[in-house]
């Protein structure tokens, strides 16, 4: 696979690499035998099963393997804004395990009360209503839906590239082929426009604001098609670390209003400070009509997503769109309540701004180092690097990334690579400058090592 | 959108408007109606739940216990409670995995109890079912289903029944047979054919023989698949929600005109699963799926968990990412469920399912020869169906009634939630004591029998 992308690596790393193979034979045989007990019981996927390996036990910025390995988490599947296994979250769990943990429909509990009301004031009363459901997944669903019924327009406008889940409706409006092919028809109206790429994007400009022939283009669809209901959009794309102007998210607020087009801004990923804000919309001085939250909501413990929107979208009590079993999740409500007061009582967000200088220097001091890094990019404490094998032609060197992937790895620093060539970097935010700086010395070295190794 | 109804549908369950749900919520208390209101300021009205019509402060085993303290027998539980509400051992065991350090894995990794529940639901399900995905909601676990079969076929089209609700995602919604979640949302999912589920009461030839019914729905999917020979899957529960159960010749001759056209049976068990009909499975009544979906009480009724488990021969998706959850190998909701499993085994609960559900069965029976309200008793284990009408002959639904009486078991202390707007379903925690049955028994005695309404709960 060196030196070719495929559709295949959109979305992260793959397990069928002759490196991965090599990984694997590298593994004690205890870890092995449990290995192929999973890989023996799971069907098998690209991105999952076979594993790399067996994780036993997790706290703070990391976990540790069967054989005693420690790793520091810069992934983490966007759960880990706080932390593994953070004690303050895990006791109010306990506690709310031993009051009250399910609660069916057409009943109330006070934590999902709470949280409600909580995430509300988080966006200062402007997102008041709010569903809840057990994945990101279905949240999006529950705002496709939403969207339809509240503007009576069925078709939506979403990016190339995007990954909004892994159901029929969030692929169709997800911009990944590896995910769409072979599925026959989707959602009908699923229109998409290339994201904004200030790197290698072909509409970026060079005066500012570099990114409006992308906002252009949206406006332009939004006239052809003339009835789009909804535009859903990661604030900031994650995986490979895009971030649009301001000029741009005020602009594409304006185009949405001026067309009748709900703003859908898909933060699972990114909120709760990831991005240095607790929602990255605040980054640009708009307000979405309808935000969608997941992964670290549940702090990383219980799996809860939500749906926050207008007050003027709580047109939909005819149906139900949240018709999920976990519809008030206690338990979940528990957990994502108790990480907002350890967000606030810690104050992470200045701690991520802090982080996010430090990061930034040590970045940028290794892409002087090294000319195989084409592009650093990131907020908060949300990174990506990307390296390519000349910084001219900023042609993608997967082989190179592959490798690195393995290096930190191996030297006990789990990461991501999306986009087949980029290191998607994603710490912990609670991480001490000095784990910080361990973490990234391992980088460093995996980037010097695996430049100077052989490609095979 | 005009077309959609204005006034919300019945066929999934009690709806919260209607004067009668007034006069239950002015009945409770002022702190409980202050939280009621809270929630119905901060939440998106629904038709089926916000806003609500009660306040939980706990929940034990077969009960749901309100903020005023009042207990109900729950005979809906949204089908978490298998192995009972809060059980101990299944806390325990979630405390347990939080003190072990391990409640999150991300995606390449695994963890011992993620590969310890694949291997225990490899062992529990029938013959060829050997390969698990997971997913934290049942909805998403129906989609891995749907989109499975559609990469082994190489097809796209779908067959499934009318009435059915299999989730609230736009696949699982457009395979779902129901108005209220798919009317009003313009196009779905293209390619999802209907059929209509058996009904030995109620189908619409006015046949009484068993056979004979069951000829006329099956001609009915023959009729669809000889035009669209290319159907990737059929998808179904079992035993339908009201609960209708088919006879094992119909599910017998679906299984084999599924393997005639090269057709994924996919079988939701979401609700039927884990022991809920008086034995692990309902497929176990009938015939063996190519794919199972489980969820609901897989999770323990702590956390949500779902997931499907297929067929060996159906691994060949190496190349593709169809459960790219986050929560894909969660060890928590792991744990949580493997606990459940662990404690109905050892309680022996699938036999006392069944057990249980029989008692209740001959106790409704002998209700229905008393009360000409009910019209039609039917169901599997403790998965049971009162079907209330205004006259027997005519079998018309009697659903102003249906909500009398659900709103006077409830002030009585049962729980239970309406289908098709005048079927009580019936399940219970497996967990259901002889004494427990009978009080539920007891209460809809004194319901149907047309007792004076009670003001607050007695």
């Amino acid at each position: 696979m060196e030196g070719r992308i495929n559709h295949l690596h959109a979305e992260g790393d793959l397990n069928t690499t002759d490196r991965r193979q090599r990984w694997n034979d590298g593994l004690d045989e205890v870890t092995r035998q449990v290995l192929d007990r999973d890989t023996a019981g799971f069907l098998h996927q690209a991105l999952s099963t076979p594993c790399l390996d067996v994780v036993t036990a997790s706290r703070g910025v990391g976990f540790t393997s069967l054989a005693g390995k420690t790793y520091v988490d810069f992934h983490g599947n966007s759960v880990h804004q706080l932390g593994y296994q953070n004690p303050y979250i895990v006791d109010r769990v306990k506690i709310q395990l031993d009051q009250l943990a399910f609660s069916p429909r057409r009943f109330t509990n006070l934590p999902a009360i709470e949280l409600a009301e909580r995430l509300a004031s988080l966006t200062d009363n402007r997102l008041t209503q709010v569903l809840y459901a057990p994945g990101g997944t279905s949240a999006v669903s529950m705002a496709l839906k939403l969207a339809r019924i509240a503007t009576g327009k069925f078709k939506t406008i979403s990016m190339y590239d995007s990954f909004h889940g892994a159901s029929m409706d969030s692929i169709s409006v997800g911009g990944e082929q590896v995910f769409q092919q072979g599925l026959g028809p989707l959602l009908a109206g699923s229109v998409h426009v290339p994201p904004v790429d200030g790197y290698r994007g072909m509409w970026r400009r060079s005066d500012e604001p570099w990114d409006a022939g992308y906002a252009d283009y949206i406006e332009y669809v939004m006239e052809k098609e003339g009835d789009v209901g909804a535009l859903l959009v990661e604030t900031i794309r994650s995986t490979t670390v895009h971030l649009p102007t301001k000029t741009y998210w005020q602009r594409i607020r304006q185009i949405c209003d001026k067309h009748g087009a709900l703003l859908i801004l898909d933060e699972i990923p990114i909120a709760f400070g990831r991005t240095g804000s607790m929602f990255a919309y605040e980054h640009y001085g708009i307000v979405p009509d309808i935000l969608l939250l997941g992964k670290g909501l549940g702090a990383g413990i219980i799996p809860m997503a939500a749906m926050l929107c207008k007050a003027a979208l709580n047109v939909a009590g005819q149906v139900s769109l949240g018709h999920f079993t976990h519809e008030k999740s206690p338990l979940g409500a528990a957990a994502a309540l108790a990480a907002l007061d350890y967000l606030a009582e810690y104050d992470v967000l200045s701690h991520v701004k802090q982080m996010e200088v430090h990061m930034r220097d040590r970045l940028l001091g290794m892409q002087r180092r090294y000319p195989a890094i084409g592009d650093v990019r990131g907020i908060g404490l949300l990174w990506g690097i990307e390296l390519v094998s000349d910084r001219q032609t900023k042609t993608p060197d997967p082989g190179l990334t592959e490798r690195v992937l393995y290096r930190c790895l191996e030297n006990g620093l789990s990461l991501k690579v999306a986009g087949g060539n980029v290191l998607a970097l994603y710490p912990p935010l609670i991480i001490r400058a000095s784990e910080l700086d361990d973490a990234l010395d391992i980088l460093d070295e995996a980037l010097a090592y695996s430049i100077n190794s052989p490609s095979t | 959108m005009s077309i959609m109804n204005s006034e919300a549908s019945r066929e999934q369950g009690d709806i919260n408007s209607g004067a009668r749900r007034a006069g239950y919520v002015a009945a409770l208390d002022e702190h409980t109606r202050a939280w009621i209101a809270a929630d119905a300021d901060s939440f998106l009205h629904q038709a089926l739940s916000t806003p609500v019509m009660n306040v939980l402060s706990k929940t034990e085993g077969a009960y749901l216990i309100d903020l005023q303290g009042n207990r109900y027998i729950d005979l809906h539980g949204n089908g978490v409670h298998n192995a009972g509400f809060s059980n101990p051992a299944v806390i325990e065991a979630v405390k347990h995995q939080l003190e072990d350090k391990l409640a999150f894995t991300p995606r390449r990794y695994t963890n011992i109890p993620a590969v310890k529940l694949a291997q225990k639901l490899i062992g529990l399900t029938p013959g060829e079912l050997t390969r698990v995905l997971f997913c934290p909601g049942g909805s998403e676990a129906v989609e891995l289903a749907i989109t499975l079969a559609k990469q082994v076929t190489g097809r796209w089209k779908t067959l499934s029944y009318w009435d059915a609700y299999h989730g609230n995602g736009f696949q699982a919604a457009s395979v779902g047979g129901e108005e209220h979640f798919a009317t009003g949302n313009g196009p779905m999912v293209p390619g999802a054919f209907h059929v209509e589920f058996p009904n030995y009461y109620r189908n619409p030839w006015g046949l009484k023989d068993g056979e004979a019914i069951d000829e006329q729905y099956i001609r009915q999917l023959e009729v669809i698949i000889q035009r669209h020979p290319d159907i990737a899957a059929l998808v179904a529960e079992p035993i339908s929600a009201t609960p209708v159960v088919p006879s094992r010749d119909y599910w017998e001759r679906v299984r084999l005109i599924c393997d005639r056209h090269g057709i994924v049976l996919i079988f939701d068990e979401i609700i039927e699963g884990l022991g809920r009909t008086g034995k692990w499975f309902a497929c176990e009544h009938y015939v063996e799926p190519d794919i199972l979906v489980l969820g609901k009480s897989l999770g323990g009724g702590l956390l949500p968990f779902a997931g499907i488990v297929a067929k060996g021969a159906y691994n060949v998706l190496q190349h593709r990412s169809i459960g790219h959850y986050t929560h894909e190998k969660n060890p928590l909701c792991a744990a949580a469920g493997l606990a459940a499993i662990e404690y109905m085994e050892q309680q022996g609960l699938v036999a006392h399912a069944a057990g249980m559900g029989a008692y209740l069965m001959e106790g409704l029976l002998a209700l229905k020869d008393r009360y000409p309200i009910i019209g039609h008793v039917a169901g599997k284990g403790l998965h049971l169906g009162i079907d209330l009408v205004k006259h027997t002959d005519t079998k018309e639904r009697a659903v102003a009634e249906a909500e009398r009486i659900m709103y006077e078991c409830l002030k009585r202390g049962v729980a239970f939630k309406l289908i098709e707007g005048n079927v009580i379903t019936i399940r219970p925690a497996l967990t259901i004591s002889k004494a427990q049955c009978d009080e539920v028994l007891d209460v809809f005695a004194t319901v149907f029998s047309g007792a004076e309404p009670a003001k607050h709960y007695v």
